[in-house]
């Protein structure tokens, strides 16, 4: 199975207990991989909240996902 | 005498050779406005009136909180109940004689933000909220004001930097739409450590003298992530969006949104809670319940509507479950009452516009 790093900020670290992971899935897209995460962890913000970035570029939702891939969940952030 | 004493406060940075005598005189005719002289604020503005920028702005309607002094480093313990703008000002003067320093004791909205931004050169969004954020930023981008804007979350923080120029990404090519702030904690709900807001602030400063310098790697068409946590320092790349409804082929925003106006009936939705501003793209059915001669007085984008007039009531009624449907009139009047009716007929499925069109202003 193809084993992808993720890293997670604001909202989202908290929740998941972690800045990053790694993680062995068969899930076929970015969208399909947060479904899987928010499922195990309870992520409470809603995948229309946030924005992906696979390998530092921002993409889709929908983009695919290859081994070795490093995914980034980002909220929206707003404090200053 | 002074003249020396100036030449003197800024030799250590003048002896660079990407500063020199010519880029002390560039920082010096430079005019930058800090907006929000809070967590980022403060040591932003502490660089930037240390390196000599001759015109420093510093806008914030608030004053000084006791809650505030554990990371807005500018302000002293007897400084509490004082304006930011005053006691900022006057520490900034003690510390860099040779600035001019132009105080705003305001908050920003939809009616002075142009006009204040564009008497500046370059600006700095050091405010904590959506509604500001987005504010400024489509303030900068219609008067084409470069713009440096960090936020900041407990442990982490995030920068960007936008020119405006063709080519390049701006805010809403990646949130077309305000976020809500319930999706989102700020400082006072979700803490801080004050060493955040001092690195990401400090950041911008560096930013905005690269920039005012000339200087190389300056940011562009990126986020930079930073997590004090894991010392992650990440750069997202971004690329323009054609679809974006402020900076894309066929922009639907073209002036600054008035602040957002009040839900007073279950069901109606303001414009930042729509999934999209776009009929076309919508989830919702967009239904005008206007007249058909104010709808003639629209524009084209009205065409991607559907047309049921308020007097249509049986039309109204029927409207099919199987699509959430979003009604709208000018002002919102008309379509919160009628919304009323029809959820109290048993149609869950029906929302209305909050603020009608003029929510939406001059799309
Ligand atoms: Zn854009």
């Amino acid at each position: 199975m193809p084993e992808i790093t993720i890293k997670y900020f604001a909202a989202l670290r908290e929740q998941a207990g972690c800045s990053e992971e790694r993680r062995q899935t068969a899930v076929a897209s970015a969208a399909e991989l947060y479904r899987e995460l928010q499922a195990e962890y309870g992520l409470s913000l809603d995948i229309q909240h946030l924005k992906v970035a696979i390998n530092n570029q921002y993409c889709p939702l929908t983009q695919p996902l290859q081994n070795g891939d490093t995914v980034v969940f980002i909220p929206p952030v707003a404090g200053g | 005498m002074s003249d020396r004493s100036e030449q003197l406060y800024y030799s250590r940075q003048r002896i660079l050779p990407e500063v020199s005598e010519a880029g002390q005189a560039r920082l010096k005719a430079a005019r930058v406005l800090v907006i929000g002289a809070g967590g980022l604020g403060c040591p932003a503005l502490s660089y930037l009136a240390a390196a000599g920028v001759g015109i420093l702005g510093i806008c914030d309607g608030d004053r000084v909180a006791l809650s505030n002094l554990h990371r807005q480093t500018l302000y002293a313990f007897a400084d509490v109940g004082e304006y930011k703008v005053l006691a900022a000002a006057q520490r900034l003067a003690a510390a860099n004689p040779f600035i001019v320093l132009q105080t705003h004791r305001e908050n920003l909205g939809a009616a002075n933000a142009r006009e204040l931004v564009c008497s500046y050169d370059l600006v700095l969004d050091c405010t904590d909220n959506f509604s500001s954020k987005f504010l400024i930023h489509d303030a900068c981008f219609f008067e084409k004001v470069p713009l440096i804007q960090a936020s900041v979350y407990q442990f982490e923080g995030q920068l960007q930097v936008y020119i405006y120029q063709p080519g390049e990404a701006c805010l809403r090519c990646l949130w077309s739409i305000q976020p809500t702030p319930d999706c989102v904690g700020s400082c006072a709900e979700a803490g801080v450590l004050g060493v955040i807001p001092g690195l990401l602030g400090t950041w911008q400063a560096a930013e905005a003298l690269k920039l005012l310098l000339d200087l190389p790697g300056q940011q562009h068409n990126e986020t930079l992530l930073l997590n004090l946590l894991s010392n992650d320092l990440l750069r997202l790349r971004q690329s323009p969006d054609p679809d974006c409804p402020l900076c894309g082929q066929q922009p639907q925003i073209h002036d600054l949104l008035a602040a957002a106006p009040a839900v007073r009936v279950p069901g109606e939705l303001r414009p930042d809670q729509l999934d999209s501003l776009s009929p076309q793209q919508s989830r919702y059915r967009w239904i005008d319940i206007r007249s058909a001669a104010e709808r003639a007085e629209s524009s084209d984008w009205i065409q991607h509507t559907e047309h049921i007039p308020l007097e249509d009531q049986d039309a109204l009624r029927a409207l099919a479950p199987e699509r959430d449907c979003l009604l709208f009139c000018a002002s919102g009047q008309r379509s919160a009452q009628l919304l009323q009716s029809l959820r109290a007929a048993g149609l869950g499925h029906v929302y209305a516009l909050a603020g009608g069109l003029q929510a939406l202003d001059n799309r």
